[in-house]
This record gives C-alpha cells, structure tokens and sequence, in this order.
C-alpha cells in the first residue's frame, strides 16, 4: 500500500491550492528536500521539549541548540504524559502516517517555532492546514493546539532568544474525516500518476 | 521570566467566549448580532442604522470612548458586539498613533504600533471577560485568489488578525444560498471556521422568527467546550491510572497480557504501554503482536 507522511500530504494540498510547478514541488519536498537553519531549530526545540521535565526554566538546550527565555516571557506549558505518539491510518488506498507531538486527553499539541512575529499569513496557514485535521481524525481528538514559540536568532550561533508562545486553537467538526479522506485520495491519485512521490524520505 | 513546565493541568470550564461572525458587507451580520442576549452594539461602522431588530447601540469615532466604558456602564449587557473588527482596530490604530508618533509610520502603524495594538487589543479583550461579558467580533470578508482557490479571509489589518484568530473561541461565516441566509462554523476549502460545537451549516431564522437565535448558539458552544474539558478530565485520569498501572507491570508476560486488556483503549494509552516496555528492554514484535525479551529483529 502507499503510504505518506501527513507532512508531505499537507505539502501537496498546500501545493496544489499555489501557483507553483510541479517540478518545485517534487525538488522541494522529495528530490532535494532541504534542511534550512530554522528547520534545524525547530527539531531541536521539539527534542528538549520532549525531554524536559516539570519545572522553571530560564533556557533549554537540545541538539547544540540553546533557547533562551525572553525576560517578559510570561508562558506556562502543559507536556501532558503522551509525547511523540506514532500514528498511522488508512485512507481508502493511502496509509498515512504521523506523530504528534503531544496529546493531553482529547487535545493534541504541536510545537512550532516561528523566527519573527507570528503574522496573519502564518496564523491562518496553521488555520488552513489538515495537519491538525489529520492528527485529530486519527486519534480521535476533539480539540488541537498549535503552541508557536515566536523568536528571534541571537548574535551567537544557534542560541534563539524565546519572546512569546501563541496558542491557536482548532476543533473536530462534523466532515473532519471526509475531508481527510478526500485528501488522501488526491494525493493517492497524484502517487499514482507521479511514482516520485514514492520516495519520501523518513523524517530524521 | 522563565518558562515554567507544568504537569497536565485540570480543564478550565468558560463562562464566557469570544465569537468571530464574517461576511461579505450586507449580507446581515449585525442583524444576527442583536439576537444575542442582552447586546450592547459597538458601531465602529455607522452601519447600525440598517439593522431591523436595532438594539442598543453606541456610536464610536475614537477609542477614548471605549476606553471610558465602565464595568457598571456595561452592567445591563450580556454580550458585546464590536461592528466591526476591522474598523475598530483602525480606530484603536489612530489613538495609538495619537498618543504616541514612534508608533505611527506614514499614518500606518510602525512594527512596534503593531505590537502595542496587539496587546491593547487583547487586553481589552480580556477586561470584557472580567466583565464577564460574551463578545461578538463582526468582520467584512476579504477575498483573495491565490492559485486554482479563492480564499475568504478577515477583512481587517494584516499584523493584527492572527491576534483575532487566537481569540476568538469560535468562528463563523454567513453566508446565501438561494433566499436563505445560512451560517456555518465548520472549516472549508479556502475558507475560515472553528466549530468547537460541530454545528452543521445552520438556516438563520428571519429576526422576528428567532429574536434570540445567536444566544442559543452562544449557548451550545459554552456547553460543547465546557463538555470537552470535562472529557478531558476523565481522559486525563484515565492516562494517569493506566501509567500507575503500567509502572507496577512485574514481568514480560504481565506486557503481554496488559496488551490484550488495552486492545480497546485509545493509541494514547498503547503508547504508554510500548513507551514503559521500551525502558525495560523489551521490544515489540509486529508479526507475533507480542512483547519479547531484547530487541526484535526488523
């Protein structure tokens, strides 16, 4: 069966909804997918906070990454107890598989990190996204929590100064999963016709 | 100050939300706001007037006027409607600019201005919850092609609607179809939603038909959020009891045999049972669908 991470299915609709080629797409995300600085990043926030234990803390570091908290940062985080919940499903022909960062009862939690204020572009891609969608339907969750650390590079290398967390909010409503699965099959449709897409790298 | 991590924390119950109503101009969004209960109209638009079911309102030029508003000034109301969000943040946007010219860049609001917006912004926000009052944001749509899709979108200034779009609990379009005006909460193809009561597209009676038809939706999403904090709750105690459990697993055939008992139990909870089997050394095999000593070949 073909099987696709929500990521690189999430990147197709996105995809699609653009005016880009296809040719940008298949470099972009299956050829010659880059790593960019923030992605690095991103991955290192998410590894020490997968790591940290309840408590106060000025700074967290992971993967040669230092976050520092900003003096006005004023922000409590709840880990919850189910971190890095591998999830997977089957979507008519499609298997499409995650992991979430979080997930707290009925709510799901991503982190994000966003160098620069969050805008409305950024807001409402995360709004947009059937990232949440997916994760929501596979783990039958009712409510979604993108958890975006705004912040800013230091002078030093790799040490981020943390400003802010935002909190944007999305809900299972009544045709979550028809439109996952309409999704999926798009995407199928495209694998079909575009073997590239067979060959997603595994996240690392 | 630092970060400060938390153990799960209880779900809150809300008294009070924060509602996002948008639509193409004339298409009757203050009419549906004065069916809320006991509303209290800010017209930043001057479009009032037009409402059939007009209720009280006021009548706002500059944010001095909001600003002197007072808990007891605002004590005969339930709900807030701001008419609407676009031009009202325009209006706090001049006074910002007023009250101090760094934050004003060509009669636009400078980097910082926008900073300043957002948090007066949200800290008004928060002072009506004080209040405890409901407060309705009503925004023009915007649309915008992008692509193969048109999307709709807030009408209202670029840096300050993602501070909209984490306030508001629960977001709404209306919209025509055919001779009936219809509001849906739901998510769609290049269009906004939050529908935390998973509400279909719902008619939206004439006035005089349901004088109080957005109390009662304002009604349900209190109910539908304050029953997933609930759920929440048992969800949380039950991952908590299944952890305690899991912990005190003597052997690995107390694994195999927890695995069997939790067949039903949500893929939250088997990933405590793999992540506590992890630790102890054991590993799971795909083909068996049984825990073994070590690792297990792939």
């Amino acid at each position: 069966m073909i099987s696709a991470s929500v990521s690189l299915v999430e990147a197709f609709r996105w995809w699609q909804d653009s005016t880009l080629d296809w040719q940008w797409f298949l470099e972009k995300y299956i050829l010659h997918p880059e790593t960019t600085p923030e992605m690095e990043a991103g991955t290192a926030l998410h590894d020490a906070l997968e790591h940290a234990t309840e408590g106060q803390y000025q700074a967290l570091s992971a993967r040669g990454f230092t976050f520092l908290f900003a003096e006005d940062f004023n922000h409590s985080l709840d880990l919850g107890r189910i971190k890095e919940c591998l999830v997977s499903q089957v979507y008519g022909d499609l298997l499409v598989r995650g992991r979430s960062d979080v997930l707290d009862g009925n709510i799901v939690r991503d982190f994000k990190l966003r160098i620069g204020p969050l805008d409305a572009d950024k807001a409402e891609g995360y709004l947009d996204s059937y990232q949440w969608r997916f994760y929501l339907d596979m783990l039958g969750a009712d409510r979604f929590e993108y958890k975006v650390f705004e912040a800013t590079e230091t002078e030093e290398r790799h040490v981020y100064l943390v400003r802010d967390l935002h909190t944007i909010t999305q809900f299972r409503y009544p045709e979550l999963h028809e439109d996952c699965v309409k999704l999926a099959s798009r995407y199928r449709e495209a694998a079909v016709n575009f073997p590239e897409l067979l060959q997603e790298r595994e996240a690392a | 100050m630092p970060i400060r991590i938390i153990p799960a924390s209880a779900p809150m119950t809300i008294d009070q939300v924060v509602l996002g109503i948008y639509s193409l101009p004339g298409i009757g969004k203050t009419t549906l706001g004065f069916t809320a209960e006991a509303p209290l109209l800010l017209d930043f638009d001057k479009g009032a007037h037009r409402a059939r079911n007009r209720k009280d309102t006021v009548s706002i030029t500059n944010w001095d006027e909001i600003a002197s508003l007072t808990e007891d000034d605002l004590k005969p109301y339930k709900t807030i409607i701001v008419d609407t969000v676009g031009r009202a943040l325009d209006v706090l946007s001049a006074d910002i600019i007023k009250n101090n010219p760094k934050h004003g860049n060509g009669g636009a609001l400078s980097l910082q201005g926008f900073g300043v917006l957002k948090s007066r912004f949200s800290s008004w926000l928060k002072t009506m919850r004080t209040y405890r009052k409901d407060v309705i944001l009503l925004a023009h749509m915007d649309e915008k092609t992008e692509g193969e899709i048109t999307k709709e979108r807030l009408d209202v200034q670029g840096g300050s609607k993602a501070e909209i779009y984490k306030s508001v609990d629960a977001m709404g379009k209306i919209f025509i179809e055919g001779k009936t005006r219809r509001l849906d909460f739901s998510p769609r193809e290049g269009s906004l939603g939050k529908n935390p009561a998973q509400f279909e597209v719902l008619d939206v009676p004439d006035c005089a038909q349901g004088p109080l038809f957005l109390a009662e939706i304002i009604r349900s999403i209190k109910q539908s959020i304050n029953q997933l904090s609930a759920e929440q709750l048992a969800q949380q105690k039950a991952a908590e009891e299944w952890a305690d459990r899991i912990e005190k697993l003597p052997n690995l055939d107390a694994f195999n045999e927890t695995m069997v008992v939790m067949k039903n139990e949500p893929k939250g909870i088997k990933k405590l049972l793999m992540d506590a089997a992890t630790n102890r050394g054991l590993a799971f095999n795909t083909k068996t669908k049984k825990f073994e000593e070590g690792s297990v070949a792939a």
